[in-house]
Order: C-alpha cells, then structure tokens, then sequence
C-alpha cells in the first residue's frame, strides 16, 4: 500500500515529506519511544523488583537518600496506585506528541485529498458512460481516493483520545522510501 | 507460619499485581491484533469500522492501566 500511494503522489505531482518536516517528526518519535520506556518502567509488576533494588541500593549504601526510597516504595498497594498515575499521565504526554505529528503531517493529508476530489471532479465531467460511477477514470481515481483515504486515516485517528499511533507510525506512509527525501517541487 | 516477614518473599508481586499485570497485557494484545487488522484493511470503509474496534480495544487498556479492578 505504500509504494502504491508513494506512485500516486508522485503522479499527482505532490511532494513527500521534507527533510525538516522529518527531522520533527524524528525528534517528536524520540521523545514518544522516551515517555514509552518510563511507561514500561511503572508497570505493576516492576513495583515489586523497584522494592528489592531499593533494598538492595540501602545495603550497599546506607544513605538516607536510599533510606528514604525504601520507604516511599514501602506500600505496595499505595506504590501501585503511584504507578498507575504516572501510567495516566505518561498516556497524555505521548498522545500530545502523536498529536502534534498529526497536524505537522494534516498539510499534506489535506493537498493530497483535494488533488484527488479535483481530480475526480475533472474525471466526472468528462465521464465517457451514461453513469459516473461505471465511467473507469472515475473508477480508477476511486480507487486513489480510497487508498489514500485509509493512509490519512491514521492521521485524523492522531486526534482521538484513544491514540497509541507513534509520530512516526503516523508518517508512516508519506515518508520517502529513500533516506533522502525526495522534493519534487 | 506465614512468610510475610521474610525479606526475599517481601519482594515477590502479589498475585492481584500479577493478575493486574495480566489485564494490561491481554488488553495491550488485542489492540496490537487490532491495528493489524487496521492497516490490512481492504477499504477505507472497513478501516472506518476497524477504527471503531481498535478505540474500544484501547479505552480497554486505558482501563486496565488505571484500574487493577478494570
């Protein structure tokens, strides 16, 4: 499906993301996979390994500090309830960052959707059968509208609360198959 | 006797984390099955209705996340 829509838009004259359209995109998946990480790092059955690790800190070394971590990790039950904010709040942070990659990559989602109404419009006027729909440069350019309808998709779904899309994951089918992003304007 | 007062078994997760730990893995899983199912759609309109299935497979880890009740 990529390279399908990587030809279309290539066709249709538009072009892919650019270098610095990337670079974001780049930066906003690092901090993702970084909020990610800390997310799996307070997981409910890591409550139990940070008790011994803290433990374990004091015996080597009886500083207060490490006096203190043993106790704010002491209640298991409390630790859990802990764990399951800093989830919540961890949740938030990457849906923001999905969120601005959405509208980093709308833009193109938008050039690409009008390009191709334009386009069907132009094919229905000049429609060769009786019915628009049977007409195969309608069909044809439904297609195009359809395939790309579902790459576009995953940028609309960057808004929804829901969202656990990476930015990159996001971009995923408007990034250039090449290291070097393509601008063919 | 019971054993809470040993250290070592002091560090082991209880069997409601376990449990807990479960859900969010189970339901992680179904979503990971969903966006599969998304971006192997055949057309937009199925994807539609597969993004429907993939929300509510996520509001269900978000569940899980918060709640070790669900």
């Amino acid at each position: 499906m990529k390279t399908e829509i990587h030809t279309l838009l290539k066709t249709r004259g538009i072009s892919m993301l650019g270098k610095d359209e990337i670079e974001q995109l780049q930066t906003l998946e690092a901090a993702w996979q970084a909020l990610k990480a800390r997310e799996a790092n307070v997981m409910p059955l890591r409550v139990a390994e940070h008790q011994k690790a803290a433990h374990a800190a004091f015996l080597a070394d009886m500083s207060i500090e490490n006096e203190i971590h043993v106790a704010i990790l002491a209640d298991t039950h409390l630790t859990l309830s802990r764990y399951a904010a800093r989830r919540n709040v961890l949740a938030d942070g990457m849906k923001q960052l999905a969120s601005e990659a959405g509208e980093l990559l709308r833009p193109l989602c938008d050039q690409v959707s009008q390009a191709l109404d334009a386009e069907m419009e132009l094919r229905k006027e000049q429609k060769t059968t009786c019915w628009a729909d049977s007409d195969p440069r309608v069909k044809e350019c439904q297609k195009w509208v359809d395939l790309t309808g579902r790459a576009t998709m995953h940028v609309l779904h960057s808004s929804s609360p829901q969202c656990e899309f990476s930015p990159m994951e996001l971009a995923e089918f408007f990034l250039p198959e090449s290291p070097a992003p393509e601008v063919g304007k | 006797m019971t054993s809470s007062h040993n250290p070592r078994k002091a560090f082991e997760p209880t069997d409601a984390t376990r449990r807990w730990q479960a859900r969010i893995d189970a339901a992680k899983q179904e979503v990971a099955e969903a966006q599969e199912k998304v971006l192997k759609a055949e057309s937009a309109a199925e994807q539609t209705w597969l993004y429907r299935e993939l929300e509510s497979k996520q509001r269900a880890v978000q569940a899980a996340m918060q709640s070790p009740w669900g």
